[in-house]
């Protein structure tokens, strides 16, 4: 079958051809700078009106003098305490992060040198909230994943609000205490955003976790700023925006599984395989793909495959 | 004088006042990590009915990879095999050697190579490049450079592209491909492009000279003095700063310096 492609994202969120790809080819680095940028353009037009501004800065890269980095325990109640919130298809309260004594973030050497951050800054110049893509370094049990870890808790020490948007299925959380996608746990979800916000004191620090499934959309995120001011971002709109305007649809082929499939859960499996359906179904009744997304049918996860296979054998 | 700002680039290429500050307050990153984007993704677009693509990749600028300093690779599309040509955009703070060094490496492997240097306060990176710094002849604050090694890398030529404060980004560059394709490439519209989506000049007060405006040439800052004057009497007189570029008035850098001071100080 010719390949299917569409500048348009025919999934709902996150592409999971696309995301799979770069997490099998190494090749992260291609959306991670596209997408800060993106984050960063929209979200400056949203804080301009209200007093902050946004810029991307250089990550933080903390180092403790003379010995290795010790990764800071977060200890998380999770429990929705926020009712306002628009209800999304996982919404979790992490409401208590375990205090680490002071002495942990002493004598912190700090370099500016490594992926960028949006950094959300107030009229003086002072930083109010930084909002981290997670890449694959970013995540694991690997020397660099730990001074990301120890970065964090720095820039919450510092009570700026962070955001850390994790893309990445194929890696475990970078919060211990949320379920592990990628060792089967069934409350799992490949995707979340989790917005803290240390204030008044990390000791009461908050958190907002937004999980969502494969096939789901991308969630508006309430981002908290100085005294009542709150900006209400849509990360899924800034998704679809990198998506097109970087024609990421051309590096990638509908027609195909994503790589590692096997790497999704079979719920997910079952959200990919619908949606490839779909997809290919509109191609073959010569739908214009551009004006996706398509409605999904509710088959079993077998059916699809089959009707996949069936579909793509023929030329 | 209350801030002037606007949206629109008032320039008609790069913008003085921020490459200044970006430069003063080693900030470039947050111009290096939009322009590259929208360099790959203008590219890109061009690109894909030619039968190449483009990618941001780990610039050769950094010694580690990962660094989330980007340049862009044009590769032959679909297919990814070889990678045909390499854009940097050149930062205030590079490792040499090991650029030069990497350079040198993927001319050798017959890749073209392409640099865009919007730093007025660094020394070029081709040593032979006049250094404006220095204030030597010829030189210019700004320059693209093409190396093509092909056929060979001594039967190979570079391209340079030059151009000073307030003039257009090249907006006609050819960047050769594989056999006899090549791309005619507007810097200029991504630029401009890029100015405006990121909101850049939030951060440019007109009202006020550039960071270090002793850096440029006599000849940059008369044409810094004039444009400021041209935004600041097209304010003063209730335009619409969104519709830029403004006429200047050809007049000396006193003059305008003279103008400039007299406008900012009446509010």
């Amino acid at each position: 079958m010719a390949v299917i492609q569409s500048i348009k994202n025919q999934y709902l969120g996150i592409n999971a051809h696309l995301h799979s790809l770069w997490q099998a080819e190494g090749k992260w680095n291609r959306f991670h700078g596209f997408h800060a940028a993106e984050i960063m353009a929209a979200l400056k037009a949203r804080l301009i009106p209200l007093g902050y501004t946004v810029q991307i800065e250089e990550s933080l890269q903390i180092r403790r003098f003379g010995e290795p980095i010790r990764s800071p325990k977060s200890d998380i109640l999770i429990r929705d305490r926020d009712p306002q919130r628009p209800a999304f298809t996982a919404t979790a309260v992490v409401e208590h992060i375990q205090a680490v004594a002071l002495e942990e973030i002493l004598n912190l050497e700090v370099e500016f040198d490594h992926p960028s951050a949006v950094v959300v800054f107030d009229l003086s110049g002072e930083a109010v909230a930084w909002i981290e893509i997670l890449s694959p370094t970013n995540k694991g049990t690997t020397k660099d994943a730990e001074t990301y870890r120890t970065k964090r808790q720095f820039l919450l020490e510092k009570k700026l609000v962070f955001v850390e948007l994790d893309y990445l299925h194929e890696t475990q959380p970078t919060f211990n205490r949320l379920p592990d996608y990628t060792h089967g746990d069934p409350r799992g979800y490949p995707y979340r955003i989790v917005v803290v916000d240390p204030r008044p004191e990390f000791t009461q620090a908050r958190a907002w976790v937004y999980e969502f499934s494969a096939d789901t959309a991308i969630p508006s995120v309430t981002i908290p700023l100085n005294a009542d001011d709150k900006v209400v971002f849509d990360f899924g709109a800034a998704y679809q925006t990198t998506f097109e305007r970087a024609l990421y649809g051309y590096d990638m082929n509908y027609a195909e599984f994503p790589l590692n499939f096997d790497r999704y859960s079979p719920a997910d499996q079952t959200r990919i395989a619908r949606r490839i359906l779909a997809v290919l179904k509109a191609h073959q009744a010569g739908g214009d793909l551009e004006n996706a997304p398509f409605p999904i049918e509710d088959i079993s996860l077998d059916e699809a495959l089959k009707e996949i296979t069936l579909l793509t054998a023929s030329p | 004088m209350p801030a002037v700002r606007t949206i629109k680039n008032q320039y008609l290429g790069i913008n003085a006042h921020l490459h200044s500050f970006w430069q003063a307050t080693a900030t470039w990153n947050r111009f290096h990590k939009v322009h590259v984007v929208h360099l790959m993704a203008d590219l890109k677009a061009q690109l894909i009915p030619l039968g190449y693509t483009a990618h941001l990749d780990y610039s050769l600028q950094a010694e580690k990879s990962d660094t989330g300093i980007n340049a862009i690779a044009i590769h032959t599309y679909p297919s990814e095999s070889k990678i045909i040509g390499w854009i940097e955009l050149i930062s205030p703070i590079v490792n040499l050697n090991h650029y030069r060094e990497m350079r040198n490496l993927y001319l050798e492997r017959q890749t073209v190579f392409i640099e865009l240097d919007y730093l007025h306060e660094s020394p070029p990176i081709f040593k032979y490049l006049p250094d404006y710094k220095k204030d030597e002849v010829n030189a210019h604050a700004y320059h693209i450079l093409i190396a093509d090694p092909h056929p060979s890398l001594k039967e190979g030529k570079v391209y340079i592209y030059p151009f000073d404060v307030d003039a257009h980004l090249p907006r006609n560059v050819n960047i050769p491909l594989n056999a006899r394709d090549e791309l005619w490439f507007d810097f200029n519209v991504t630029y401009q492009r890029t100015f405006e989506r990121a909101l850049f000049g939030d951060s440019v007060d007109y009202a006020k000279f550039p960071i270090h405006f002793d850096r440029y040439s006599p000849a940059d800052q008369t044409r810094v003095a004039r444009r400021m004057l041209a935004v600041l009497k097209a304010h003063q007189a209730g335009g619409d700063l969104e519709n830029a570029p403004f006429p200047i008035e050809k007049i000396t850098l006193e003059d305008a310096i003279a103008q400039i001071e007299s406008l900012t100080a009446a509010d």
